[in-house]
């Protein structure tokens, strides 16, 4: 078996008396990582943690099968790291900084110019590579970022809100960048951000964040059961659990309702198919009161993530 | 502008092995130069000696014996009979020459804008997550920065010396012969206290203006007060506080000249070379702290 390429157990980080991770056990085993969360949830911090940015107050993070606590040289070599903020070398060109960036990770300088030149090219900034990138716009200023994250070629690409600032068009095209960068180039990809629908085109595995702690970890299709065809069904009958069971017997996923004898059945890789609910029905002795798509998106997982959370929270206090 | 997105390709070339700092110091030696007077003032600086070199050897030329003639004019005109002699003496009044104008204005035109610009730019994020450490960071910009400092000075000076030494007699490698180490000693302690002084003032201040501000104010400041101080005790100790006091005081010692030679009153040169490793080593802590502080725990 594979290690995964990320995992936490029990991380703890504060600044002072903040707590800014409280406790987060959980494992990512290669793709596309979204980290979800509102402002203030933890996922800078996360992400910081993860690259020894910041030292965890405790508990442990492994990144590619080595601690991240003592994240050497080599691994540091293999991240590719896009922070929220503007972050380039002060009155340097375009592509000067990004041979510098280059040559740190250890690349030859005139293949690192040869290598800044090409990224530039890729994210689409060819014609303004000589300009100092102090003079860029925000939208330039972000795909700076982001080919200054790939410029040494890394294995895993940390993105801190790569859209932020940008303009519809301009969102959707470096959406299209990371997502080619990830699905043609195979590099593993953890994506910070508060918009679902980055998350939702980027990744396919989703840790929702609240306060510093871990509140759902789940692959996106699960969460996203409706875009899966998944239904939301109500049964009644003596045969309501016999229902269930054959179901589940039938490789389909099922997780309980709102209410009695409600279920949301899923097929991971598939659309469950409304005859094929009633047979199930019929053979546990149950009647169909209804049946309908299971209408859940991502945003829906998330609120109700956050929800339960709050519910949590409530009733602890 | 079209958004052209081109294919990504995968690096297959060669990885090196070398310390991250080495990129960081040679792109902090370009920047530098970039500077168009830091490259005036180096200019200047090895121009100067190259200037002193070309006088040494058409001096020698036309008059061979023109060393015994200035020694027998100093014996003439002044009472300790050395003020003309070719001796650590000069060198020590060619090392001010060198110190004080070009070493101070080199720091302030070229170090405070290295730190500042980083933290003003975010450009440490970017670094730290790269294999860099802030101690490796430290380390690159500071060899970057004395090395330039030490090239405007101790390279010409070196040079000056060199072709005194060439043109000289061999029995006058005796009387300067420890030059070229004392030099050396005086000049990187004061260039690698200097630098880290300079980036600490920096990363506190997060603006250039502010650190040359402070800087100025630090000169001046501790140079009045430890004159004061010593007036109205007559205790040289308290000379040790001012920063230039002990750049003169490291400068005389190092070339091993009496400071009874000096006119003026220096701090004693245990307690200045003290007071300026002091001076490194704190501001290098409060450099490694602040970098971690504003970027490695934001």
């Amino acid at each position: 078996m594979t290690s995964p390429v990320l995992a936490m157990r029990d991380l703890v980080v504060r600044y002072g008396s903040h707590t800014a991770l409280a406790g987060v056990t959980a494992e990512f085993p290669g793709g596309g990582l979204g980290l979800l969360g509102p402002n203030g949830a933890g996922k800078s911090s996360m992400l910081r943690a993860i690259l020894g940015l910041v030292p965890p107050t405790s508990g442990s993070v492994t990144l590619l099968g080595e601690e991240a606590r003592h994240v050497g040289e080599q691994l540091r070599r293999r991240i590719g790291y896009m922070p929220e903020r503007d972050s380039y070398i002060g009155g340097l060109s375009g592509v000067r900084g990004l041979a510098h960036f280059a040559e740190i990770c250890g690349i030859p300088f005139q293949e690192a110019m040869m290598r800044a030149h090409d990224m530039l090219h890729f994210v689409g900034l060819g014609e303004e590579r000589y300009r100092e990138v102090g003079t860029y716009s925000v939208g330039m200023r972000q795909r700076y970022k982001l080919a200054a994250a790939l410029v040494h070629d890394p294995d895993v690409l940390f993105l801190d809100e790569p859209t932020n600032g940008l303009d519809p068009q301009g969102r959707r095209r470096m959406l299209d960048l990371i997502y080619r960068v990830r699905t043609e180039y195979g590099k593993h990809l953890i994506l910070a951000s508060h918009l679902l629908p980055d998350v939702e085109r980027l990744c396919d595995h989703v840790w929702v964040l609240d306060r510093g702690r871990l509140v759902k970890t789940a692959p996106l299709a699960e969460l996203t059961a409706a875009a899966r065809g998944a239904k939301r069904v109500r049964v009644s009958g003596d045969g309501v659990q016999a229902f269930a069971e054959r179901a589940k017997a039938a490789g389909l996923s099922v997780e309980p309702g709102k209410v009695d004898g409600e279920f949301v059945i899923t097929r991971v890789e598939g659309i469950v198919d409304p005859g094929e609910v009633f047979t199930l029905a019929m053979a546990a002795s149950c009647t169909v009161l209804a049946l309908r798509p299971a209408a859940r998106s991502l945003e829906d997982a998330f609120l109700e993530a956050l929800e339960t959370r709050g519910d949590a929270g409530g009733a602890a206090a | 502008m079209a958004f052209r997105a081109t294919a990504y390709s995968k690096y297959e070339g060669p990885r090196l092995r070398r310390p991250a700092w080495v990129p960081l110091m040679s792109a902090t030696l370009r920047r530098g130069w970039r500077s168009v007077w830091v490259k005036r003032i180096t200019v200047l600086s090895v121009m100067t000696a190259f200037g002193m070199m070309v006088f040494f050897y058409i001096l020698n030329k036309m008059i061979p014996e023109w060393r015994g003639m200035t020694e027998r004019v100093g014996e003439a005109i002044s009472e300790d009979g050395g003020a003309f002699r070719v001796d650590a003496r000069l060198y020590l009044g060619f090392l001010y020459v060198f110190v004080f104008p070009v070493l101070m204005p080199l720091s302030v035109l070229f170090g405070s804008e290295l730190v500042a610009s980083d933290l003003k730019t975010n450009a440490l994020e970017s670094y730290f997550s790269r294999p860099i450490t802030p101690l490796g960071y430290i380390f690159g910009r500071t060899a970057a920065y004395a090395g330039f400092l030490l090239a405007a000075t101790l390279l010409p000076l070196l040079l000056v010396w060199f072709s005194d030494v060439s043109t000289a007699p061999s029995s006058h490698l005796d009387v300067v012969g420890h030059v070229p180490f004392g030099l050396a000693r005086a000049l990187i302690l004061v260039a690698l206290s200097l630098s880290l002084l300079v980036q600490a003032a920096a990363t506190v201040t997060r603006s250039a203006a502010g650190a040359n501000i402070f800087l100025v104010v630090f000169f001046i400041f501790f140079g009045v007060l430890g004159q004061s101080l010593y007036h109205s005790t007559q205790n040289a100790n308290f000379l040790a506080i001012s920063f230039l006091g002990n750049v003169d005081a490291i400068c005389t010692a190092s070339l091993g000249v009496p400071q009874t030679v000096r006119g003026d009153q220096m701090a004693p040169a245990g307690l200045a070379f003290a007071v300026m490793i002091g001076i490194g080593v704190i501001s290098f802590l409060i450099l490694w702290r602040q970098l971690r502080r504003r970027v490695l725990v934001g």
